[in-house]
């Protein structure tokens, strides 16, 4: 009798399926929380980052692992043991044909399960498009797979999969912006991110923040640089709120030796075109998630329309160690004005030598801005400081 | 007029040498990279983004040199790739382009062969593509020809009674399978190797030395500036060894064509699946399969280097731990970067075999010590 009411309970109860916060989660949130939760499952989050979860990842970890799969590590530590049915960790290496994710994101299932113990069976499907040529039928595969897992009704899940995809395309449409409103925005008509906290009557500083998803969106990582710089009167735009016609368009540039200011529009070039400016001379940036960074750098670099550049990168990532060196390349090739500011984040990086970098940062925009200029002697030792370092 | 040059890549820099004078490309348009030392190093890092993995660094630094020495058309490795393997031709180009060389770069994408072909098609003496594959495919046989000599003087060096014979006889061997032109000769040569070896080298059958085997990083597993000569440092603690990454990765077409052949690197992918589902860029998914392969053949120990920052070696690593101790095998992991020490390399070294030795002690259960020849140690 028991037995039998035991089974009618566990079958109402829903299945609970974990996803740590962390890297690809801030990419394709929309889009997987809508998919387990129109299949009838219930999404368990790991709680944002706190100290915690930095102290125990950091703890789990290899040293030369970069700042960003340590937390993760962390969020997954507290995930053990919140009696999850699955835990989500998909194996993402690319979606497109010329372009590829970090390769730590396709290890990362298989690490996590060799080295936790008590870990769930882990739900880890694999993508590639630029190695396999995955496409409509793999992902048709997949959905149906973990579909399987949490239902019987195979129009559930054809139904959980295009509201996933339809959540993914609301959501990207409402965080990208036109280049109407980019242009609006740098004519200083309209806000587009929190409004900034304008003190002692100061001018508004424009300026792009520039970082990957995972560190801009973590507050606990990014050591609350939104807010800060709220605070210190700055008007903000993120490297994910580019259009990314905009940045396809810098990139296909960059491949270019000369950097020609006339360059074409990606989306009126045939696409054999394309294939020869990019494929035939192989000389591409592939890292899809290094695009934004380097596209919006380009951008602001070039048409100097903003204040400054604040570029935030996690300590030893590897893709970002060529995308700086391609926006340094950049800055210093067309002589631009537009100040581009680099800093780096690891466990170690104290919140208040942050928050003077940032107000330092803040200052000599300032300065620059009301033709006060950096005081002669100041320019006069970077003169000095640039020549001996080249 | 183009002077062409191409980074220093360990022995095999030898097999990129030859592939221009198959192209007969004239001598004097050739500019070989020198040997890297410490000053060539030095000048790659100081050009590099620091956290950029240390085979860049180091391919930077000799092609510098070679540009300093007159070249102006570089060969480098391009491409759509997984890891920062394909980005090293372009990123060099915008930093040579910022230290003021004017230079045209070649970027050769390892995973399409026929455009490889193509792009050296396009520097050789107005080849036809027939013609092209027939200075190609010398290429690749010669490349059987050296991997095999390194298997040799890894084995050979650990266990002569004589120092030095075997870096006699390799020179010798050497020497001989780069003045040979003509396929049918080299693979004649191919089969006498080992009896070349085997006459000239005197052994000491019942020395009854470890077995290790050195995973990891291709670059690093193959250029003695970066490893810091570790196959001469086991082989002088009478130790054999043997490396498990091969360029045969990249170059062997007629492997890649023939479906009845399975390449070296397929089976180590699929020894490490339970462990590492999919490839995961660089030598990663290899070396875990090498580790599994090489413990169920009796070898005693494994070294793994890989450069500092290195990604698929980096996931590689958090995976080993969980391999020995399901397979008992001790894997002993060293990092290099460009400062790396050679006195903490060298007391490691010394210790992990301490150990294996101590092990092997512990496992021998009175089994008598067994004669070892070249053909017990070859697995190919």
């Amino acid at each position: 009798m028991s037995k039998g009411f035991n089974n009618q309970r566990s079958k109402k109860r829903k299945k609970r399926v974990g996803f740590p916060r962390g890297l690809l989660y801030y990419y394709f949130k929309d889009m997987w929380e809508t998919f387990f939760v129109k299949l009838g499952a219930e999404v368990v989050l790991s709680s944002p980052t706190n100290k915690i979860t930095k102290e125990r990842g950091v703890l789990e970890t290899l040293d030369d692992e970069c700042y960003s799969t340590k937390l993760y590590h962390g969020h997954v530590l507290e995930l053990e043991d919140k009696e999850l049915d699955y835990l989500f960790v998909p194996r993402f290496a690319s979606r497109k044909k010329l372009e590829v994710g970090c390769p730590k994101f396709v290890a990362l299932a298989d690490i996590l399960k060799y080295t936790k113990k008590n870990l769930p069976p882990i739900i880890g499907p694999y993508y590639s498009t630029s190695r396999e040529n995955h496409g409509f039928w793999r992902l048709t595969k997949i959905v149906f797979e973990i579909g399987f897992k949490f239902t019987k009704n195979p129009l559930r899940i054809i139904r959980a999969a295009i509201l996933a995809l339809r959540a993914h395309r609301k959501a990207q449409d409402e965080l990208i912006i036109s280049e109407e409103t980019l242009e609006k925005w740098e004519r200083s008509e309209i806000l587009l991110n929190d409004p900034p906290i304008n003190n002692d009557g100061e001018d508004l500083l424009k300026v792009a923040l520039v970082g990957h998803n995972y560190v801009l969106n973590d507050d606990y990582a990014s050591l609350g640089v939104r807010k800060k710089l709220q605070k210190l009167g700055v008007d903000l735009i993120t490297s994910q709120q580019m259009p990314k016609n905009l940045i396809k368009r810098q990139l296909l540039r960059l491949s270019m030796i000369d950097y020609g200011l006339e360059f074409p529009e990606p989306e009126k070039l045939p696409l054999q075109e394309l294939e020869k400016h990019l494929v035939g001379r192989n000389d591409y940036l592939y890292f899809e998630f290094e695009h934004d960074i380097v596209g919006t750098a380009m951008h602001y670099l070039e048409n100097q329309k903003i204040d400054g550049i604040l570029m935030l990168v996690n300590f030893i990532c590897g893709p970002v160690s060529v995308s700086m060196e391609y926006a340094k390349h950049f800055a210093k090739k067309i002589q631009s004005e537009t100040p581009l500011s680099i800093l780096t984040l690891d466990a170690h990086t104290g919140e208040a030598g942050f928050q003077t970098r940032l107000e330092a940062f803040c200052d000599i925009l300032r300065m620059k801005k009301n033709k006060g200029f950096v005081p002669e002697a100041a320019e006069k030792e970077s003169d000095l400081l640039l020549k001996n370092w080249s | 007029m183009s002077y062409i040059t191409y980074p220093h890549f360990g022995p095999m820099t030898l097999l990129f040498k030859s592939i221009f004078q198959e192209m007969e490309v004239p001598e004097e348009r050739i500019i070989n990279p020198h040997t890297p030392n410490k000053h060539t190093l030095d000048i790659g890092s100081k050009h590099s983004p620091e956290w950029m993995c240390t085979p860049f660094k180091l391919s930077l630094g000799s092609l510098i040199e070679c540009i300093d020495r007159g070249a102006n058309h570089v060969f480098q490795i391009g491409g759509i790739g997984t890891c920062r393997a394909s980005c090293y031709g372009p990123v060099q180009r915008v930093i040579t382009e910022e230290l003021g060389y004017k230079v045209k770069y070649t970027n050769i994408d390892y995973h399409k062969p026929m455009d490889m072909l193509r792009d050296l098609q396009s520097v050789s003496n107005n080849f036809n593509t027939w013609q092209a594959l027939g200075a190609l495919r010398k290429i690749w046989v010669k490349n059987y020809s050296l991997d095999l000599v390194e298997h040799l003087i890894n084995f050979y060096r650990g266990v002569e009674l004589e120092k030095g014979e075997t870096d006699r006889v390799a020179k010798e061997v050497h020497n001989k399978i780069f003045s040979l032109h003509r396929v049918k000769e080299i693979k004649e040569f191919h089969k006498l190797i080992p009896k070349m070896f085997e006459d000239q080298v005197e052994i000491d059958e019942y020395a009854d030395p470890l077995k290790i085997g050195i995973i990891g990083e291709i670059y690093v597993v193959l250029e003695p500036m970066l490893h810091l000569n570790l196959y001469r440092r086991l082989n002088d603690l009478g130790v054999i060894c043997r490396n498990t990454v091969s360029l045969k990765k990249f170059t062997d077409l007629p492997a890649k064509v023939n479906p009845f052949v399975k390449e070296y690197y397929k089976l180590y992918r699929d020894k490490a699946r339970p462990y590492m589902q999919q490839y995961a860029g660089g030598d990663g998914q290899e070396s875990l399969g090498a580790t599994i392969l090489l413990r169920e053949m009796g070898w005693d120990g494994m070294v793994h280097v890989w450069p500092f920052s290195c990604m698929p070696e980096l996931s590689a690593q958090s995976i080993i731990p969980s391999i020995s101790d399901d397979y008992g095998m001790p894997v002993l992991p060293l990092i290099v970067d460009e400062q790396t020490g050679e006195a903490g390399f060298q007391t490691r070294l010394e210790a992990f075999i301490d150990m294996l030795k101590i092990k092997r002690e512990s496992e021998r259960n009175g089994k008598p010590v067994e004669k070892i020849s070249w053909n017990t140690f070859n697995y190919d």
